[in-house]
């Protein structure tokens, strides 16, 4: 009897997993030149620093691109005018954008509308009030944050 | 002139008006033979059964006899399994991003992943809402 589950979990667990090949890593983490067309076009803003990606990044980038037709052409605009300071943003900081995006989402589309306008005057102010006002900001992220 | 049909079903018929007349030794070896033909045609089928056990005939004859002797337990491992592969899928579904979370709509959003860094951008929020 003990046999028949350790061979219905065998076939569960052979069903359902995902080997690492050779052929899968190249899959997940090509060259440029093994981009297909279409993945080409959403990263081109990263065409000449791909190939020095490291695997993880390209594999979020590859996500990108794989989101990147769900959306509509202004979003993707956007997406194509931020992807490259994207790529040079260190894992802490696009984990806690990740983190203070996910908030935003939350929000009521009033309080959303209202942070927007809050960048807006907060990018028109002079660059020296702005870098006052980052000294003035108490350290937001707990140690707990730093998990990258 | 009368076909082979019209003739055996005559036979037939003259047979079942006398089967009623048979007397009992002959009743007896009729039922005798009648156990011998069926205890040839049972041999018969177990030599062929036997032959057809080699290979896969072989494989689905010992499920089916697993089967057969552990009945009340199999419906316990299909369940264990069905859980099994509802456990593991729900975990894979769980691990793929939905569809609004992903990285490109952070960087699609109406604020700029600079936005949520600004530490001075979150002093700005806090001072102009307490006023």
């Amino acid at each position: 009897m003990g046999s028949a589950y350790l061979a219905a979990i065998a076939l569960v667990f052979t069903l359902v997993s995902n080997p690492v090949s050779a052929e899968d890593d190249a899959a997940h983490h090509p060259t440029w030149s093994q981009l297909t067309e279409d993945q080409q076009k959403v990263l081109n803003p990263l065409a000449k620093e791909w190939d020095t990606l490291r695997p993880w990044q390209r594999e979020r980038m590859l996500e990108i691109a794989h989101d990147y037709p769900k959306m509509e052409p202004d979003r993707q605009k956007r997406v194509q005018e931020r992807l490259t300071r994207w790529s040079r943003m260190t894992p802490y900081e696009r984990e806690n954008a990740r983190k203070k995006h996910e908030k935003y989402q939350n929000l009521s589309d009033a309080e959303k509308k209202e942070l927007r306008k809050k960048w807006r005057e907060y990018q028109s102010l002079p660059e020296s009030k702005r870098e006052q006002l980052r000294k003035q900001s108490p350290e937001i992220y707990d140690n707990d944050d730093i998990d990258n | 002139m009368k076909t082979e049909q019209e003739t055996a079903k005559e036979i037939i018929g003259m047979l079942d008006e006398r089967v009623t007349q048979l007397d009992r030794g002959v009743l007896d070896r009729l039922y005798s033979a009648r156990m011998k033909a069926v205890n040839r045609l049972a041999e018969r089928k177990q030599e062929v059964s036997a032959q057809s056990s080699d290979g896969f005939g072989h494989v689905l004859r010992m499920f089916g006899d697993y089967l057969h002797h552990h009945r009340i337990a199999t419906p316990a491992v299909i369940i264990c399994t069905a859980a099994i592969v509802a456990f593991v899928a729900t975990q894979q579904l769980a691990d793929q991003p939905s569809i609004e979370q992903g990285d490109a709509f952070l960087l699609g959003a109406e604020l700029p992943p600079e936005a949520f860094l600004d530490k001075g951008f979150d002093t700005w929020v806090a001072r102009t809402s307490q006023q």
